[in-house]
């Protein structure tokens, strides 16, 4: 019988550890597997999409992803962060999904976006538009086409060190590159939104 | 008054140009806090779990007890089938059966002769067909295969999307 989201045992599991859940899902509780979804299913699909950048694609290979945690779970060590575990299963699949599709290669010039104007200029002159919250949405709007526009490698540290808040080693342990190959790429990733953000287009 | 990203922005932008990386790294992750994580579609917890059925045994493992005992299954009858022709020979009269396959033969081989037309094949198999349906042996034969062939798409319905996704 499948356990909706206002059961008791799904309202005792939203305090619940990631390891705590981890365990339960893997009990077979079909809530914590619920829980585990809606605590993940943002941060897995958001790092598949940047790297994919098709939607429906990136909809089925978060799915994947999912499928691929709960049948590894008994792998998981719970001593880890489970995030980070789970996030390179997401990678890998992003991945492997790569290396099967041909290379579509398109030019940054054809990419459009309206949004996409200079953030410096708006950031020099906050008080030029009425509403800040406006303000805010257009930069994050600005931003998320700026981070498009980097290459794909740099999209990902981007997103692992910045919006999941990641240490380099667990970028490193997540992408199964070198400490060091990561902080090279974050500072250069740095420099390329930077870069993106200050050309008006 | 709390701090808008703008601010984080600015601050990052400076701290990038004047080549203070540390603060540009704290400014950048407060400046990401604005911009919006990208989400699947509704209903994304549903599909997954609808497709996991992960309580007691993974999908892959159960299907794959299925699919192993399917596969016996339809071997030990492959393999006892002619056992069971043979050995109903001694059980039923051979003579009876070797008339009833050499008018079969007859049959067949005067349709043949005769360029048999598919309706006249549909007619006489229909209604041998019929015959059989309506003897009691054949009643429970044929609601047997109609429930067996039920169950069959109820378990290939339920297993074979789990297969795909893995």
């Amino acid at each position: 019988m499948a356990e909706r989201p206002n059961s008791p045992e799904h309202a005792s599991l939203a305090g619940a550890t990631d390891g705590e859940i981890a365990l339960r899902a893997l009990g077979g509780s079909e809530a914590a597997a619920r829980e585990l979804v809606r605590r993940y299913e943002r941060p897995v699909f958001n790092l598949i999409d940047r790297l994919v950048q098709e939607r429906p694609v990136a909809e089925e290979l978060a799915q994947d992803t999912f499928l691929k945690v709960f049948r590894g779970l008994h792998t998981f060590d719970p001593r880890l962060r489970l995030s980070a575990w789970i996030l390179r299963i997401a990678h890998n699949t992003a991945l492997d999904h790569l290396k099967r599709r041909r290379p579509v290669l398109v030019s940054l010039d054809e990419r459009g976006d309206d949004d996409a104007s200079s953030l410096a200029e708006r950031v020099a002159d906050p008080g030029a538009l009425p509403d800040r919250l406006m303000e805010q949405h257009r930069t994050g709007a600005a931003v998320d086409a700026a981070l498009d526009r980097l290459r794909p490698e740099y999209r990902e540290v981007m997103v692992l060190r910045y919006q999941e808040g990641l240490e380099y080693e667990e970028i490193a342990r997540v992408t199964g590159r070198p400490v060091g190959t990561i902080k090279t790429f974050v500072h250069r990733a740095r420099r390329a939104l930077a870069e993106a953000l200050k050309a008006p287009r | 008054m709390p701090r808008m990203p703008q601010d984080a922005w600015a601050e990052w932008l400076e701290a990038e140009r004047s080549g203070a990386l540390d603060r540009a790294d704290a400014a950048l992750r407060e400046a990401f806090a604005g911009v919006p994580r990208r989400s699947p579609a509704p209903g994304f917890q549903d599909r997954v779990l609808h497709s996991s059925r992960l309580p007691a045994m993974p999908a892959s493992r159960r299907s794959e007890v299925w699919v192993t005992a399917g596969l016996l299954l339809g071997a030990l009858g492959l393999t006892a089938a002619p056992l069971a022709v043979v050995g109903g020979l001694f059980v039923i009269d051979p003579g009876r059966v070797i008339a009833a396959l050499a008018r079969a033969c007859v049959g067949i081989g005067e349709w043949l002769n005769a360029g048999a037309s598919i309706w006249g094949v549909l007619i006489r198999a229909g209604g041998a067909v019929g015959q059989a349906a309506v003897s009691p042996a054949g009643s429970i034969l044929l609601t047997a295969a109609l429930l067996a062939a039920s169950m069959a798409l109820v378990v290939l319905n339920r297993y074979l999307p789990a297969e795909r996704s893995s």
